[in-house]
């Protein structure tokens, strides 16, 4: 447009001229010309992408690339397979043949995808000067690093899983002589190595098999939602989930409802703050008759904490725990105990541990279900709560001259220690990380770190080396931290080579071909599992353990880690946010979670706000009523509350969220001690605030009303009878119209609610396929979330007599029931939308034409599932900030404001599917094509294929006896089965 | 036909009738009239204007959500629908039965019938998600294959019953008003000869009813013709006057939804329809006759029948009230039961028990005569009997709704200032047309009411 108006203005003015030209008009007039032409020749911006000359022969634009890679962080590896379009990443996946994930990936992780297109991520390094930052150059940004290096240095980081880092990082230590701290925001690892430490002298996190476990006892242990290797565990687990073979019993002692708890066949529920008691009340009814049974040091702990004095501690009847002792002993050798997680974080780090070790020990479970061999961390790296406290000490003292961040927060995650007050006194704090966080804000100087996906790294754990490679370019100007602190050490090289020499270490060879194929595959085994366990327990090590013998008196908060969020390190993700806690089903937000007796006296509700004080902590924060508590236990979900998280709530969801506003701190009401951070059994006072509030609630109902939506049945009855717990509406085949024949496939999704954790992996997988958009707390709470796929939770008994006995609902059975687009052949909402834009395919799809939707929402009305999503507003188009928008899978429309969407089957998928068999002349096979929810799935609860071919596993299980079709009353005819639970009660 | 179905009596030459009945049409309106048109006008705007924002930023700017996809808008589709259900009876099936005591009160009737019915159209087609695409709902041949529509949707049934409604309502009104538009000619015309007409709105009024009274000249051949083609019109307009709201309860009937799903809805829509248009006419006429002095021809007896209608209507809703609660208890169905426990006690029980006292226990006030002919407690019953009416569509649509199959789903629908910004809007437009109306076109029917008092007076000359 401009460019059009100068040439106007010339124009003019050369006609002016005409009439009377003279030398200074003529000059005049070569300048405008002059001037304007040199305006108009800006050159156009660079075009990064560049087509290949010469294609390389693996590329086919459009045709996506896999790459085997892991993601490396302090929780440990996840191995994954990363898929990429025309060279950018645009969905997480798990590494089905590799040997200890199998494929699990949890919802955590396929998030990662929106973490790497984050537009808050930082551009460039940042200097800090006069308040702000500003952009600069690697050179000078590493030149400046060097030189604020000098005097006392101190490095602050999280644990580590790869070796290359640690050991670029020893590296880096050595030359600034610099001391390095390592904490756990958590708990978990820590209280697990220390533990192992006292007990058995081994600082190891052992590998555990509970695939090989028939009874499992947890005491506060989130193994299937947070605690260690929850991917890996639920693999195990559900593998054992298998009422026709061995099936497995899960017993849960908690405080809090946990996945894990809500995946119990017996939950007992215990005061918050009372899991050593009950351990050590276990352990006294174990040790008759063991070996350990003459030892003084353990009889004199053990001895106070008869069935009684547990009953009374812990709420748990003496009888429920005499007899899970007798399951115990009957299971020798085939059980496993495991505790620990944030929930029981104690004042004395590893006081639980010990305790568990030594029931594992007494049932000679080491060896057998837990082994040292292969182990999923080898040391313990992990600073002493001495060394923490004599660094932000020596920090306040104003000794530290620089803080090295590495990729950390301990701002926010040792908050209540005072890390952020100390951090203000340290001359300069360099920050290593991707963006903004509580930490970052204080340092002088930010060296931006790369994402996983385009880095270079790697790791190791139980026997097998990972390799972690990048799948893209920078997108920024960004260095891998491996690089950055390679640069910082003064190293030659990339870290690239550096990953490359520690690999042939592992590989045991330096040869191309052997790299090559660690890339291809992603890992290698470099220790066979073997049956290798801890040696004999050292019985003073549990001298030490103190636990309550008195009942804990007034509320009792207890922080715990929620499935989404975990520390909340990744918070800054709106996917994650808006991924429904599994348990409590509120989105954005931590909760108190109140038992509804509790509630009930105090004439709370849900949504309510509660101010909630602590010793050193005040804060308004909404309550849910959750079932299985105790009464005056509570809970609340760290890693909310960080202030200085960027803003994502900017561009992504539609809402009121500001800065600050997602959730509240819960760690300031841990309790520091001289031996560790007490987060269980905290005495809090709660009183209710009269305030407003919109809690994003995806779910508000507790019960499913009796309508047989999730089925269970008890496996005795199971046994005699297989058709246990069902009822069958015969109507199929009436109808109006006349049926589609369905001659070629007929695709069916099979769901066995057995193995299902309610994890809600298959949402975020889902989430990150579909292009589904995030909306906020705001739109949640009116009731407009998004997903294509859900997962239902419900708070059921058997029967109205069982209800009447636990009126405090603390035992109540957790259902959890995914819930798609069921693709009823006779399907309601088809018949009624006036401009047929939802039509049924010829295998059986329910599919839907965006473009002719014009919005009635009638087929959503209509819809008994209540799966139909409406875009009430337009969730893309402006929201989406650069680079978000490569975060989108081309295959699938990204759909405008006034249009239904809903779960399509991955129709994708069997598109791209269909057509490649074609090509090669066969049919589809069932390896080849899986839904995003059943590759999301870490329990493999999800079954998909045809139905039209017997032999595949979809229609077999279509026919077992568990399996069933919900709302069949309405001679809907869906295309999805559900498989009933199966309990398996003692 | 005896001159005692006569249930007014007016004594008045033909002349006076036009004077009385055409004279707010003549007069430059009065102050009252502005400030009522003005304040409906703003509000109309007011709706426009919020209409437009959400066809700006999208549907989300309403309480609507996942299980209550459907909120105010189509509560008040339907309440408007309902309304429009009145006039056509009374000039059409009140016709064909020979009900003499119509013919004050049909005009105005049928008019209010155009006008709910605009009122209605509105909702549809603003509460769709892309109203730019909405011409896709109708079936016209097309490039896109031709795509077309879905006969099987009872929303498609609703355009057609809906638009066949509307124009065959309107060809009657305009088809009734010829005669009364060639009076106001001929009396302009007179007007005319005299000079009299000089204004240039009066010249255009003049040629408006020129053009619309269609070269009406009121000879006997004429009103031979011109009787038929109103016996033709209203034996086409009463099963459209029972099939409109037959229609509009198959959204709801046809569906799986339990609280929709019911074989009682069309009769039961069909009662209530006739109920709350009558309840409106009855509001609009107690209105009109005091404000334009009318109350000779719109006599309290009229307002007495009227009443009865009421009543007798209102015990026919109360009666499908009652068969649905027995319909979900006999059915042994969980859900449908839960859905009618929920419509009494759960969170929307206020909105039922709004809708009980409204349309259950008001209209029996009708049974006591001396309540039944008191202007103020008709009033007041009218404007009761709508308010209820509106909250059964409330129930109907939002209760059945928020709480259905699938707990985990269930929602509350809590309406945004711009779904009631839009409910009061649409009484703004709609009083807006009718303001119009009463001062441009004869709001009781001329020539009718000049027959009757023909056939008044011969049976009076014949008795003596």
């Amino acid at each position: 447009m401009v460019k059009n108006k100068k040439l106007v203005t010339n124009k003019t003015i050369l006609n002016k001229l005409e009439n009377s030209i003279n030398r200074k008009k003529f000059l005049t007039a070569m300048g405008i010309t002059a001037g304007s032409a040199s305006l108009n020749c800006v050159r156009a911006p660079i075009e990064k992408i560049v087509p290949y000359v010469v294609r390389p022969p693996h590329v086919q634009p459009g045709i996506p690339t896999y790459y085997a890679s892991s993601r490396v962080q302090s929780e440990g590896i996840n191995p994954v397979l990363v898929k990429t379009r025309d060279g950018k990443p645009i969905k997480i996946e798990g590494l089905d043949d590799h040997p200890f994930s199998k494929g699990a990936v949890m919802g955590d992780t396929y998030a990662t995808i929106w973490d790497l297109y984050d537009a808050d991520r930082f551009k460039t390094p940042l200097k800090k000067g006069g308040g702000t930052y500003t952009a600069a150059k690697w050179d000078d940004a590493i030149t400046q690093a060097k030189s604020l290096l000098t005097g006392n240095v101190r490095v602050i980081s999280r644990t580590s899983y790869s070796p290359s880092e640690s050991s670029v990082l020893k590296k880096f230590l050595n030359r600034y002589n610099a001391k390095h701290i390592v904490y756990d925001p958590i708990g978990a690892q820590q209280e697990l190595a220390t533990g192992n430490e006292k007990s058995y002298g081994k600082g190891l996190i052992p590998r555990y098999a509970f695939d090989k476990a028939d009874l499992i006892v947890s005491i506060e242990a989130d193994f299937l939602g947070t605690w260690i290797r929850p991917d890996v565990f639920t693999k195990q687990f559900s593998s054992r989930r298998n009422p026709d073979k061995n099936m497995n019993r899960l017993v849960v002692a908690e405080s809090i409802m946990s996945l894990t708890g809500a995946n119990a066949d017996t939950r007992l529920a215990i005061a918050a703050g009372t899991h050593v008691t009950f351990a050590l009340g276990l352990a006294k009814e174990l040790l008759p008759g063991s070996m350990l049974s003459g030892s003084t040091d353990i009889n004199k702990v053990v001895s106070a904490y008869t069935p009684d004095v547990v009953e009374k501690v812990t709420g748990v009847p003496a009888s429920n725990l005499q007899s899970l002792a007798a399951e115990l002993k009957a299971a020798k050798g085939r059980s496993m105990v495991v505790g620990g997680g944030a929930t029981s974080r104690d004042s004395s780090v590893g006081a639980l541990q010990v305790v568990i070790n030594l029931i594992n020990d007494i049932l000679d479970n080491n060896g057998k279900t837990i082994f040292t061999s292969a182990a999923i961390k080898e040391t313990n790296d992990f600073s002493s709560q001495e060394e923490l406290m004599a660094l932000i000490a020596e920090m306040k003292a104003g000794q530290v001259d620089a803080l090295v961040v590495n990729r950390a927060n301990p701002v926010y995650d040792l908050s209540m220690a005072g890390f952020g007050d100390a951090v203000k006194k340290v001359k300069n704090v360099i920050f290593i990380g991707e963006k903004h966080n509580d930490t970052s804000i204080a340092a002088n100087l930010i060296l931006s770190s790369s994402h996983y996906l385009e880095s270079w790294s790697d790791g190791e754990t139980m026997g097998v080396y990972s390799v972690c490679q990048p799948v893209i370019r920078n997108l920024f100007d960004t260095k891998s931290p491996g690089d950055i602190l390679l640069a910082l050490a003064g190293e030659e090289g990339d870290f690239h080579s550096f990953v490359k020499q520690a690999a042939s270490k592992y590989l045991g060879s330096t040869g191309a071909k052997a790299w090559d194929k660690l890339l291809a595959d992603g890992y290698f085994v470099y220790q066979k599992e073997a049956n290798q366990g801890f040696s004999r327990i050292n019985p003073s090590s549990i001298s030490s353990v103190k636990a309550p013998s008195a009942a804990l008196k007034g509320y009792r908060l207890n922080l715990i880690t929620s499935v989404g969020i975990m520390d909340g390190v990744n918070g800054n993700n709106a996917y994650r946010q808006e991924m429904p806690d599994p348990i409590t089903k509120v989105t954005w937000d931590n909760v108190l979670m109140v038992s509804p007796v509790l509630a009930k006296e105090q004439g709370w509700k849900t949504g309510d706000i509660i101010e909630l004080k602590g010793q050193n902590a005040k804060v308004e924060v909404p309550l849910v009523i959750q079932p299985g508590l105790r009464k005056e236990s509570m809970g609340l979900a760290m890693g909310y509350g960080q202030y200085n998280m960027s803003n994502f709530s900017e561009h992504l969801v539609k809402g009121s969220l500001k800065k600050g506003e997602l959730g509240v701190n819960a760690g300031l009401f841990a309790q520091v001690a001289a031996t560790g951070y007490l987060y269980s059994g905290i005495s809090v006072t709660a009183t209710k605030v009269d305030k407003e509030y919109r809690l994003g609630e995806a779910q508000k109902e507790l019960s499913q009303h009796n309508r047989y939506l999730a089925r269970v049945a008890d496996l005795k009855d199971y046994k005699k009878d297989p058709k246990s717990g069902h009822f069958e509406h015969k109507l199929e085949g009436k109808g109006m119209y006349v049926r589609h024949p369905h001659t070629g496939n007929r695709w069916l999704l099979n769901i066995d609610l057995n193995k299902c954790t309610g994890c809600s992996g298959c949402v975020v997988s889902c989430y990150s396929e579909n292009n589904i958009p995030t909306v906020g707390r705001e739109e949640i709470w009116r009731g407009r979330e998004m997903s294509w796929i859900r997962l239902d939770r419900y708070y059921d008994y058997s029967s109205e007599k069982e209800k009447e006995k636990d009126v405090n609902m603390l035992e109540p059975n957790v259902h959890f029931q995914p819930l798609t687009c069921q693709h009823c052949e006779q399907a309601p909402c088809e018949n009624v939308c006036p401009v047929a834009a939802t039509q049924h395919s010829s295998d059986g799809l329910n599919e839907m034409a965006y473009n002719r939707c014009i919005g009635t929402r009638y087929c959503a009305n209509n819809c008994p599932y209540k799966v139909r999503r409406f875009n009430w507003f337009e969730n893309w188009g402006k929201k989406l900030k650069d680079p978000q928008q490569y975060a989108l899978n081309p295959d699938v429309t990204v759909r405008s404001r006034g249009v239904i969407e809903k779960c399509s089957f991955c129709i994708q998928r069997i598109a791209e599917k269909r057509q490649e068999a074609r090509v090669e002349n066969r049919k589809i096979s069932e390896e080849d094509l899986r839904t995003a929810c059943q590759q999301g799935c870490p329990a493999d609860a999800i079954t998909f294929g045809d139905v039209n071919d017997a032999k595949t596993k979809v229609s077999q299980l279509e026919k077992d006896a568990r399996s069933y079709k919900i709302i069949q009353e309405v001679n809907t005819m869906p295309m999805v089965t559900f498989m009933s639970k199966v309990k398996n009660k003692a | 036909m005896s001159a005692s179905t006569s249930i007014y009596s007016l004594n008045k030459t033909n002349r006076e009738i036009e004077r009385d009945i055409l004279s707010p049409m003549e007069k430059f309106p009065g102050k009252l009239w502005w400030f009522t048109f003005i304040i409906n006008a703003g509000l109309m705007l007011m709706m426009l204007g919020l209409i437009g924002w959400t066809f700006v930023e999208g549907l989300g700017l309403l309480g609507i959500n996942t299980p209550v996809s459907w909120g105010l808008y189509i509560v008040n589709f339907v309440f408007w629908v309902g309304i429009g259900h009145a006039g056509t009876l009374i000039s059409a099936i009140l016709y064909l039965f020979r009900q003499r005591w119509r013919t004050t009160i049909n005009r105005a009737a049928e008019a209010m019938t155009i006008f709910a019915v605009m009122t209605a159209g509105l909702f549809p087609l603003i509460h769709v998600g892309r109203p730019w695409m909405v011409f896709f709902i109708f079936p016209y041949p097309n490039e896109r294959g031709p795509l077309w529509v879905n006969f099987r949707s009872p929303l498609l049934w609703d355009v057609f019953a809906i638009s066949t409604y509307f124009s065959v309502s309107l060809i009657f009104w305009y088809m009734g008003l010829v005669p009364d538009l060639a009076n106001m000619r001929d009396r302009m015309k007179f007007e005319h000869v005299q000079g009299k007409i000089s204004s240039f709105g009066k010249k255009l009024k003049y040629a408006f009813v020129r053009i619309l009274s269609i070269g009406w000249v009121g000879s006997g051949k004429t009103w031979i013709h011109y009787e038929k083609m109103v016996m033709v019109l209203a034996s086409l307009a009463t099963p459209l006057v029972l099939s409109v709201h037959t229609v509009v309860s198959f959204d709801f009937a046809t569906s799986v939804i339990p609280g929709w799903h019911a074989t009682i809805f069309p009769p039961y829509f069909v009662a209530g329809a006739i109920y709350s248009g009558f309840a409106m006419v009855m509001t609009l006429m107690i209105i009109t006759r005091k404000a334009f002095k009318l109350e000779a021809y719109i006599s309290i007896k009229h307002l007495e029948n009227m009443g009865i209608i009421i009543l007798v209507t209102g015990m026919m809703v109360s009666f499908a009230y009652t068969m649905e609660f027995v319909f979900a208890a006999y059915s042994a169905n969980a859900v449908e039961q839960y859905v009618f426990i929920n419509r009494l006690q759960g969170p929307y029980a206020w909105a039922f028990w709004t809708m009980f006292a409204c349309n259950v226990v008001s209209p029996h006030f009708m049974w006591s005569k001396k309540l039944r002919t008191n202007i103020v407690v008709l009033f007041i019953i009218s404007i009761v009997v709508n308010i209820g009416m509106w909250f059964e569509r409330f129930v109907i649509v939002i209760t059945s709704l928020h709480r259905d199959y699938i707990p985990s789903s269930w929602e509350m629908f809590i309406p945004t200032w711009v779904d009631w910004g839009v409910l009061v809007g649409s009484f703004g437009f709609f009083f807006f047309w009718f303001l119009l109306f009463v001062r441009t076109l004869p709001s009781i029917a001329i020539a009718e009411v000049k027959m009757d008092e023909g056939h008044d007076q011969l049976a009076k000359g014949m008795g003596h």
